[in-house]
């Protein structure tokens, strides 16, 4: 992730083909070289891998060296003359290539990589004939039987790049050498499937195979590396805001590769980012608006015809009950400017502040707590500086799962010797991978870091410095963890008081220790105070607004960082600015040219949902969200949802709760179209369009201009370029954001002017609210918990293949293609107990409803918890969930339910999936 | 690479015998470089590498299993299938070679039905092709277990091969053989 830091200082001069340059200590030749335009060729390197020197492709002369040394692995010195280009350097290489053509098979034409192919280009450049030892290929056998990975060991070049990809930056090890000699592959051990020896789909040894040995198997044959247009945009899927290249042939979306050196992601991709984009290319994509014919049923008609039935009902509904009468969803995954329009449209134009979209759902409590003890609800650090962390504590997320390019740089620190501490009740990857694992009880965050606070002060572990020069409230905390013990806590968490205070002790310890946590923190009756606990504790041990330091949440869609900024939230104009502080309706109605109606925080969005159930709110407007499966208690959302007077969906597919719509608007994808999003580290980047829109359909924002049009209010947009100009105008973190500024690696906020850098991090120069505040936080249980009748803890979540609730990822093949179905995590001694195996099907039983998916046996769950995930309308975990809220944001504890599991005795033909019971 | 903590949930209960895997984890707790002493321990103990035993020494030397498999398949020392009861050696030294001894290897392999390194069903023989037995001056040369057979024309190999199967079956212990000249302890020279 984190790019060769240009501030390391270039204390060095040496010689390159004669030329002189400055070079920092510890840099290599390779690189030195490459920063100044002359390139060295090289098959083994990746600078994702450390220096490797095998391929000896590389090798230079350097003035006083006994012979020619690999560029790769050698350390640049002052005064060194290097040499990269002579007479001798070249027949070596030529020599290296020579021998590798000779058992290559040369089968070009049809191979992937041709275009692209190190090989290639390098025999062509030192014009190798055909070798002059005879031409004997591999006959390599070999499975190839992944949905997404194509193998080819007959054109491997054992420069061992995948091995050491999946080994070190990944942290798993699929592949490996196998025998010697002449006779050694490439492959997993015992020959496994790779599904088998704990593949994660990413594609990253297809993205560093120099060669044809390793390529995608989806996209074989669909175009040439050369006719592809190539374009940089930004991952559609989680909040960590990958670059992506899209490459399409004649419009159509072929494939997505990454740049070494480019983005936060630095060549990085997970399996959803690298194999998820086919959606885009979906049958199901809508290609005109629908409306309600007489039957009820819902119909293609023309944008006029749609268009005029949502102005109609719209002023009807607007002239009978006024603004509060309307709500505007907006959404994680449309742009800023989408965003930005959605929320001006349903003040400025419908007069409501009833705006709010799935944030409420899952980030709310962070920006809530961390508002309240920081001054700003933003992650405080960025990615890049995880790893200078000497303690990392994972709370609440599991991490790569839901956020796996973040997750690398977890994988990074370890291999650097830095510590980790995960707290969750799942056996998770990083789990497996921590110095110290807390297997609290579902629920408990609070209780744990009240636990190691009260061992930090009985301690002595505090950083007296920092809470006596920039906090406040110290007093308040330290009170009130007289409440409860160490050992009673851990009794309630359910661990050993000597493991909690180990933990407790690592991160006081720590000169660095940074907090990630994620939704596992948020989604519970106390998801503020568990937010505020994660501020104290960092507060306590003053980690914050140093690099490695800081709380910071991960956020699992694109642009929640951005929907939130843009003031798709009840109570915020764009940047945070509260809807009823009169200085900022005074700005806005100022540049908007209007007079605000609604001067109150409007409904958040389970009071949306209430309110429309009740009649009171009889119009919606819901952009790229799909509530009738992302919110909690499904059954209740659908009858809302279908009781709403005039409801109009805008998305790219016919989503489940598009169903209930009254017209339907059919929107582009998003390589269709030019925006931005804010990724989980407030960096703005980006959204550039690949493609035409589909016919038939349009990007949001033109989208919400034309509604808006009909309603009147004269909008006159360009494109997005002319929104970001006004919400910079109207946004003081954005002020100094512009497209032109955005170009390269895009601009991490508070940005407030057109010459500021950008801020990496967070209160480093003080808490953005003055002083950091303390806050007195009391555990309470969750509101359900396992009970004779329901004697499961069911954890809801996420999986690594999927993606909310699963419109786009469940429509990739490449997705589809690994986990098709919801299945319940169950431990093997519950499993047993139920008289359950792999695949049985169970009925899963809460208080509100029923689903039947099937069970997979694994130990990540303990014995006592289930766990489901939420992407499946199958089985949609929401009908198990209950609604009851984290009170400061109104957020649904949607994390955990209690249920009872039963084994289905009945056939299968009586089974309906995903049916809705009481 | 060392073992580090958790040995004891790094051996897990299955089909096969773990306590001297278990022992020998224990031994080279906490030591760098202890793949490769281990594998050999564990050759020793169970005769092969069993694939259980390969995947607790990559849990608990927190490697990739891909890595240990990667050293074990590196070295001719390793092997990861059982050895059956009886080992056919057939040399490919170069006197062995230039008198024919791939036409005898040929020919064991058809009558047996198995290829290099690889046992028979019934677990009576392995074959093994090797490089030198050091008895030249007899070649080409097989060992079946301690028992060295010289002067091999594919067809005696092979009746060699099934009168020792006979004795074998016929319940004789180690299997004998009178059908060619048979020597106990060879002199050959280095070709």
């Amino acid at each position: 992730m984190a790019v060769v830091s240009e501030a390391v200082e270039k204390t060095l001069t040496m010689t390159v083909n004669g030329r002189e340059v400055k070079a920092a200590p510890g840099q290599t030749v390779l690189e030195v070289a490459r920063s100044i335009g002359v390139e060295i060729p090289t098959l083994c390197h990746d600078d994702r891998l450390e220096p490797y020197g095998a391929c000896r492709l590389c090798l230079v002369e350097v003035e006083g060296a006994r012979g020619p040394v690999p560029a790769c692995a050698t350390k640049v010195g002052d005064g060194m003359t290097v040499q990269t280009n002579t007479d001798k350097i070249r027949r070596l290489r030529k020599f290296v290539i020579e021998l590798l053509l000779s058992n290559h098979p040369l089968d070009c034409p049809i191979c992937e990589a041709a275009g692209d192919c190190r090989l290639q280009e390098y025999a062509y450049e030192y014009e190798v004939s055909m070798s002059p030892w005879g031409w004997h290929p591999l006959e390599f056998e070999s499975r190839d039987d992944h949905p997404n990975v194509a193998r080819n060991p007959n054109r491997c070049i054992l420069c061992g790049r995948c091995v050491r990809i999946c080994r070190d930056v990944m942290g798993i090890g699929c592949w490996g050498f196998t025998n010697r000699g002449y006779d050694t592959i490439i492959d997993t051990p015992y020959n496994l499937p790779l599904e088998e020896v704990g593949c994660v789909s990413c594609g990253q040894c297809i993205s560093t195979c120099p060669v044809g040995a390793l390529s995608r198997k989806r996209s074989r044959y669909a175009a040439r590396h050369w006719q592809t247009d190539k374009t940089r945009t930004i991952c559609p899927y989680c909040g960590v805001g990958c670059e992506l290249i899209v490459h399409t042939n004649r419009g159509k979306l072929v494939r997505v590769t990454a740049d070494v050196g480019s983005g936060v992601n630095n060549g990085n991709l997970c399996v959803k980012g690298r194999f998820g984009m086919d959606y885009v290319n979906s049958e199901e994509r809508l290609t005109a608006p629908l409306v309600r014919d007489e039957n009820g049923d819902l119909v293609p008609t023309t944008w006029d015809v749609a268009l005029d039935r949502i102005e109609q009902n719209f002023k009807r509904i607007s002239a009978e009950s006024g603004g509060a009468a309307f709500a505007a969803l907006a959404s994680a995954k449309a742009t800023n400017e989408e965003n930005y329009l959605m929320q001006k449209f349903a003040r400025a134009v419908l007069g409501t502040n009833n705006v709010d979209h799935c944030t409420r759902l899952c980030h709310a409590p962070s920006i809530e707590g961390l508002t309240v003890a920081f001054g700003s609800g933003a992650m405080t650090n960025s990615f890049a500086d995880i790893s200078d962390a000497d303690v990392i504590f994972v709370i609440g997320s599991n991490t790569t799962e839901t956020h796996p390019v973040v997750a690398l740089e977890i994988v990074r620190a370890l291999r650097n010797g830095k510590k980790l501490i995960v707290a969750d009740p799942r056996s998770i990857d990083l789990a497996r991978k921590a110095h110290l694992h807390l297997a609290i009880r579902p629920g408990t965050n609070v209780a744990l870091l009240k636990g190691m606070m009260r061992h930090i002060v009985d301690s002595g572990l505090e950083d007296e410095a920092f809470i006596a020069e920039q906090t406040e409230g110290y007093g308040v905390l330290r009170d009130s963890l007289q409440d409860m013990t160490v050992a009673q806590a851990a009794d309630v968490c359910g661990v050993d008081p000597e493991a909690l205070r180990n933990a407790a002790e690592l991160y006081a310890g720590a000169d660095a220790a940074g907090i990630l946590c994620a939704v596992g923190s948020t989604q519970h009756e106390s998801g503020t105070d568990g937010v505020l606990s994660m501020a104290n504790l960092a507060m306590l041990c003053g980690n914050v607004g140093r690099p490695g330091t800081g709380v910071n949440h991960l956020q699992g869609q694109s642009n929640v960082q951005g929907a939130c900024d843009m003031g798709g939230l009840p109570d915020a104009f764009s940047g945070g600015r509260r809807v009823d502080d009169p200085a900022a309706i005074a700005q806005m109605e100022a540049a908007w040219g209007v007079v605000l109606a609604d001067r109150k925080p409007g409904k958040t969005l389970l009071e949306i949902m209430n309110a429309a159930a009740a009649g009171e709110i009889r119009a919606m407007y819901i952009m790229g969200e799909n509530p009738a499966l992302s919110e909690p208690d499904q059954t209740h959302v659908l009858q809302t949802l279908a009781a709403v007077g005039f409801l109009v969906v805008q998305d790219m597919f016919l989503t489940e709760t598009a169903e209930y719509a009254d017209v339907v608007l059919p929107a582009s994808a998003v390589t269709e179209r030019d925006g931005t999003f804010t990724n989980s580290e407030r960096r703005v980047q980006r959204v550039r369009r690949a493609q035409e829109p589909l016919e038939g359909t349009m990007p949001d924002w033109r989208i919400l201009q034309l509604v808006a049009n009909r309603m009147g209010a004269g909008w006159e947009y360009d494109g997005p370029e002319d929104v970001m100009h006004e919400i910079a105008s109207v946004t003081p973190e954005y002020g100094g954001i512009t497209y032109e500024r955005l170009e390269e690696r895009g601009l991490q906020w508070p940005c407030p002017t057109a010459d500021h850098p950008g801020t990496p991090v967070l209160h480093a120069q003080g808490f953005a609210r003055g002083r950091g505040l303390f806050s007195a936080v009391t555990h309470r249980p969750p509101a359900e918990v396992a009970d004779e009748e329901y004697p499961f803890v069911l954890i809801t979540g996420r999986e690594l293949e999927h993606y909310h609730t699963g419109t786009m990822s469940r429509r990739s093949p490449g997705l589809s293609g690994l986990v098709s179905e919801g299945r319940l995590q169950l431990n093997p001694a519950d499993a047993s107990r139920l008289g359950v195996d792999q695949g049985t099907l169970v009925r899963v039983t809460s208080r509100r409803g029923s689903i039947d998916p099937t069970v997979w046996v694994t130990d990540r769950v303990p014995p006592g918890c289930a766990f489901m995930p939420i992407h499946y309308s199958e089985a949609p975990a929401n009908v198990l969930t209950h609604a009851n809220l984290d009170q400061a944001t109104q957020t649904p504890a949607v994390k955990l339910a209690a249920v009872r599991i039963e084994r289905i005795v009945s056939t299968a033909e009586n089974h309906k999936p995903g049916t809705l019971e009481d | 690479m060392s073992v580090g903590q958790g040995v004891e949930s790094a051996v897990e209960a299955g089909g096969f015998d773990e306590a001297p895997l278990r022992d020998l984890l224990e031994t080279y707790q906490d030591q760098r470089g202890a793949l490769i002493p281990l594998l050999q321990g564990t050759q020793a103990a169970y005769g092969y590498l069993p694939a259980e035993a390969m995947e607790s020494i990559a849990r608990a030397l927190r490697e990739p299993l891909s890595q240990v498999f990667g050293v074990a398949t590196f070295y001719a020392q390793f092997r990861l299938v059982p050895r059956a009861r009886n080992v056919v050696r057939v040399c490919h030294g170069t006197a062995c070679h230039v008198s024919g001894a791939p036409l005898v290897s040929l020919e064991i392999e058809r009558n047996l039905g198995i290829g290099d390194g690889e046992n028979t069903e019934d677990m009576m023989f392995t074959i093994e092709n090797v490089a030198c037995l050091g008895a030249c001056g007899m070649a080409p040369v097989m060992m079946i277990n301690e028992r060295t057979y010289g002067k091999l024309s594919p067809d005696s190999a092979v009746k060699a091969v099934k009168e020792f199967r006979a004795k074998e079956e016929a319940g004789n212990g180690s299997g004998d053989t009178s059908a060619v000249p048979e020597v106990e302890d060879a002199d050959g020279e280095e070709a």
